[in-house]
């Protein structure tokens, strides 16, 4: 082996240690971006959000549970009562437990939470009615007629009584003007309680 | 890892990168695909991430609005082979924390969409979850991300553009070039 292939071969070792040592900077700077490209995503999503939120929310006075739940009443056991207020499972609940509710409420066992909730917002035409509906009830436990305004809802409602969507819009609707009286989707074929058209809970 | 240049390649060697590339591009395009579904309403996002219930609502919200974003960008940069080894890693991690979620919904014997590729949230009655599924979909989706985080010098990557691709260095070894000289 000759001297000036030794040279050459030392040279080239240096420059691919250069080369890599380059190449690794170069590679922790892309992985450096990238990172802080996902960290910048996330926080995007999250300004995004906040911006999105509606700015005039107005609570409940009375509500507890981070400003989702309405207590009508005290006691040593909280029932949690989620509903919809479309919902005509939400409305057989009602009817069925409803009694027993109050008169645990009336023996003060019980401290009852409503939390009205919007699942089924995308069922009416324009969506939101279930959004709306629950809303309403918050203004009206701010003049202390939650559970009444929640009662007269379920008592007279055409809409979630039925097993169809094609009856859900109905006269306490219209007085509310939370959704003119077409819902959708419409209902096609006949009505039957096992139909797909059926109420989810 | 040694990289032995002076053997010739098996096919394994050669197999790999494309092998790789595939499932790259596969897991790029899931994860874009997840992240987009769910962009357009953060709030139901919020609530799909809550629906879990395995943090306070407030920190779900949190969580259910970064989410979609950082999926596509994990995605997107994934897709284009951009630090692929780093965002193998990432997109991993966020499935091993999707297979934990669902495992734990399943064994809480919660009903719930798992808002995978939607807008999730509790299941209407008559609809079953199907954890089963998403858990297998997340588990080939978990060994893909991992195999590129094992090969991460994959074809049709930025990376190999912008860095140089080893691969092909690897091809001519210039010590034994020049020793045949």
């Amino acid at each position: 082996v000759s001297s000036r292939k030794v040279q050459k071969q030392s040279n080239r070792v240096v420059r691919e240690q250069l080369a890599a040592e380059r190449r690794r900077k170069r590679n922790m700077l892309v992985t450096i971006i990238a990172v802080f490209a996902v960290v910048l995503a996330g926080l995007i999503g999250f300004g995004i959000y906040e911006t999105q939120k509606p700015k005039n929310i107005n609570v409940p006075k009375t509500a507890i549970d981070s400003g989702h739940g309405i207590p009508v009443s005290s006691g040593p056991v909280t029932v949690d009562v989620y509903v919809d207020l479309l919902c005509p499972i939400c409305k057989n609940f009602e009817t069925t437990a409803g009694p027993t509710l109050d008169q645990m409420v009336k023996d003060n066992k019980i401290k009852l939470v409503y939390h009205p909730i919007a699942i089924l917002d995308h069922n009416t035409n324009p969506a939101g009615y279930s959004t709306r509906a629950g809303s309403a009830t918050g203004c009206a436990a701010d003049f202390g007629k939650f559970y009444d305004f929640l009662k007269a809802m379920y008592a007279d409602c055409p809409w979630g009584c039925s097993w169809v969507w094609g009856t859900c819009a109905g006269p306490p609707l219209r007085r509310l003007r939370t959704m003119p009286p077409r819902p959708l989707p419409p209902t096609t074929g006949s009505p039957s309680p096992g139909s797909a058209r059926r109420c989810p809970a | 890892m040694t990289v032995t240049t002076a053997q010739p390649r098996t096919v394994w060697q050669r197999l790999a990168p494309w092998l790789a590339t595939v499932l790259r591009l596969l897991v790029g395009v899931v994860f874009v695909v997840a992240g987009a579904t769910k962009v357009g309403d953060l709030a139901a996002s919020g609530r799909a991430v809550n629906a879990y219930q395995l943090m306070p609502f407030g920190i779900a919200k949190i969580v259910g609005a970064a989410l979609p974003f950082v999926e596509i960008v994990v995605g997107l940069l994934l897709a284009l082979g951009l630090a692929t080894r780093v965002m193998a890693v990432l997109s991993a991690g966020l499935l091993a924390v999707y297979i934990f979620g669902i495992s734990s919904v399943w064994v809480r014997g919660l009903s719930i969409d798992c808002g995978c590729f939607s807008k999730g949230g509790q299941l209407a009655p008559g609809q079953h979850p199907s954890y089963l599924w998403d858990l297998v979909r997340d588990s080939l989706l978990l060994l893909a991300a991992l195999f590129v985080v094992v090969y991460p010098r994959t074809r049709f990557a930025v990376d190999g553009w912008l860095l140089g691709d080893n691969v092909v260095e690897d091809d001519d070894d210039p010590v034994a070039t020049e020793d045949a000289q």
